[in-house]
């Protein structure tokens, strides 16, 4: 396979046309998100962030139109150009979508076998407890996915996902169902990964992630997106329908914490929408 | 009305396709097993533990008591000087056609039911999607094991149905109706044919391939809710068992012509 082309983006949609069962929700639907950046897609819910992240990763297939990743069409992979693709690419589910059968260990030890199945029993050893540290969960690695709370089997997929040290990381809703002090912890880990320059792309509702990490946002509602662009300027857009998510997500948000809307001044020169 | 029959015949159509182009996507990647990185044996011996020797019990009730009711009732020939005619009936039902058809729908009914369960479950759970995001194929990580298992199985249990029907059951027979054993198995082991070997072996391989390709497809067409799994369930035993009686149709009239 050839290597990905340098400036090509993380993702580019072109024209996509998607409808689960049904509903149409996505219709001639186009994207780009450059490589190198954190990308966070947010929106209401029902808006189609997580079904556009795994049409993104290939995981579901358009019923029209096409997605490529660091320019290559998902379509034109073959089995074993999609093995070498895929050790590039960590993905982290919303619910886990942990492997029932398989102990903590083995859920990020998998990928790491398969990819390298010559690799000495050490080796394989040390990239799971690298990933199980980075993501905090060292202590749980003998036990059973349905022992863990929904926030840690997140805490496991995100270290499935980084257990092949991918330059690419696709996170859904990665910070939902944890305590302040994970959570904490996780957007200092998403730091030091966007820090080394590695691509993030994150679908969350929680404003206090957006704020911290997000170098472009986009904003969807049902299933079209409202607009796309750096965080600066997507938080300053005067579009009545964006500030009204915009504020409606906050205001969902600021039930929990009273500081949240500040957080989006924070970081950023120019401040947001509701400054 | 019409429409209506018509929308159900191209879903039919459309069932048959993708059907098709499934079972063609697990031969392929069948022959490729060896190749594949991560792809165990482990789990063909596993799927061979569950669906053959946890079946052993029920396999050989049903075989030993059926060979046993068609000696029994057939031991009444002999009085009519149709000797033979008993070791035809035993043969042709217990080796041919209802040998590997009955072991056909127990395996459907234990395995074929256990895998769709399974599977549809871990596409509900993204369990699916996520072996596809790490780059592990689902088909050639769980559908080929239990498809080279569950193949391998019903045919090792077909062919222990047949000795158990046909051997084991003389001796069920003698408690009841003794038979001289030089003469009951001399006249078995004549009127047993390559043919009727062949029939139960090209059988039983047919269909554990149903089997195995019938409950892995209807496990992976769940979608979101867990209230799928059981109607998917129904589904695929109800279609298993219709496509094996089609399939011992055609094996048989093959034979006969």
């Amino acid at each position: 396979m050839k290597p990905f082309p340098e400036q090509a983006p993380v993702l580019q949609f072109d024209s996509i046309s998607y409808s689960p069962g049904t509903t149409r929700l996505f219709t001639q639907l186009s994207l780009t998100v450059p490589v190198g950046a954190c990308s966070v897609i947010m929106g209401p819910s029902g808006a189609g962030k997580s079904t556009l992240l795994r049409l993104g990763a290939g995981l579901i297939p358009p019923d029209t139109g096409t997605i490529f990743f660091r320019g290559v069409n998902w379509n034109d992979l073959t089995d074993h150009d999609n093995a070498l693709v895929r050790e590039t690419l960590g993905f982290a589910f919303q619910n886990g979508a942990l492997w029932a059968n398989k102990s903590v260990y083995q859920n990020i030890e998998l990928p790491y076998v398969y990819h390298r199945p010559k690799a000495p029993k050490k080796e394989v050893q040390e990239a799971v407890t690298r990933a199980a540290a980075l993501a905090g969960i060292q202590s749980q690695l003998s036990l059973r996915p349905s022992q863990l709370s929904l926030g840690e089997q997140k805490m496991v997929s995100l270290g499935r996902a980084l257990v092949m040290d991918p330059p690419v990381l696709f996170l859904d809703d990665p910070t939902g169902s944890l305590d302040a002090q994970s959570l904490e912890k996780l957007l200092g880990l998403f730091n030091d990964l966007k820090r080394q320059g590695r691509t993030l792309v994150l679908v969350t509702q929680d404003p206090t992630v957006t704020a911290r990490l997000a170098d472009r946002l986009v904003l969807m509602k049902g299933g079209t997106i409202l607009t796309e662009g750096p965080f600066s300027e997507v938080t300053r857009n005067p579009d009545p329908e964006v500030v009204a998510i915009l504020t409606s997500v906050l205001s969902q948000a600021s039930t929990f914490s009273t500081d949240i809307l500040d957080l989006l001044s924070i970081d950023h020169e120019g401040g947001g929408i509701l400054k | 009305m019409m429409g209506r029959w018509g929308s159900t015949a191209i879903q039919i159509w459309k069932d048959m396709f993708y059907g098709f182009g499934f079972f063609w996507l697990i031969i392929r990647e069948s022959f490729r097993l060896n190749t594949q990185r991560g792809v165990g044996w482990k789990v063909v011996v596993m799927q061979i533990l569950f669906t053959g020797v946890n079946a052993l019990a029920i396999i050989l009730l049903i075989s030993l008591s059926l060979g046993a009711v068609i000696i029994f009732e057939g031991a009444k020939l002999f009085s009519l000087g149709q000797n033979s005619l008993l070791y035809t009936i035993l043969i042709t039902i217990i080796t041919r056609e209802l040998g590997p058809l009955l072991t056909a729908f127990i395996v459907m009914a234990r395995s074929g039911v256990a895998i769709a369960t399974e599977l549809s479950n871990m596409v509900i759970s993204q369990e699916i999607e996520a072996y596809m995001a790490v780059g592990i194929n689902p088909i050639s990580y769980l559908v080929v094991p239990r498809f080279i298992g569950v193949t391998i199985s019903v045919m090792a249990l077909t062919l222990l149905f047949s000795t158990a029907g046909l051997a084991g059951a003389w001796f069920v027979v003698q408690f009841v109706q003794p038979l001289p054993a030089g003469e009951y198995f001399t006249n078995l082991l004549t009127h047993l044919s390559l043919t009727d070997l062949t029939a139960s072996l090209v059988k039983s391989l047919a269909f554990g391939m149903i089997i195995a390709v019938v409950s892995s497809y209807h496990g992976f067409q769940a979608n979101q809710s867990s209230t799928e799994v059981p109607v998917l369930v129904i589904k695929a035993v109800g279609r298993g068992f219709s496509l094996l009686i089609i399939v011992n149709i055609i094996i048989t009239l093959v034979y006969l012509l």
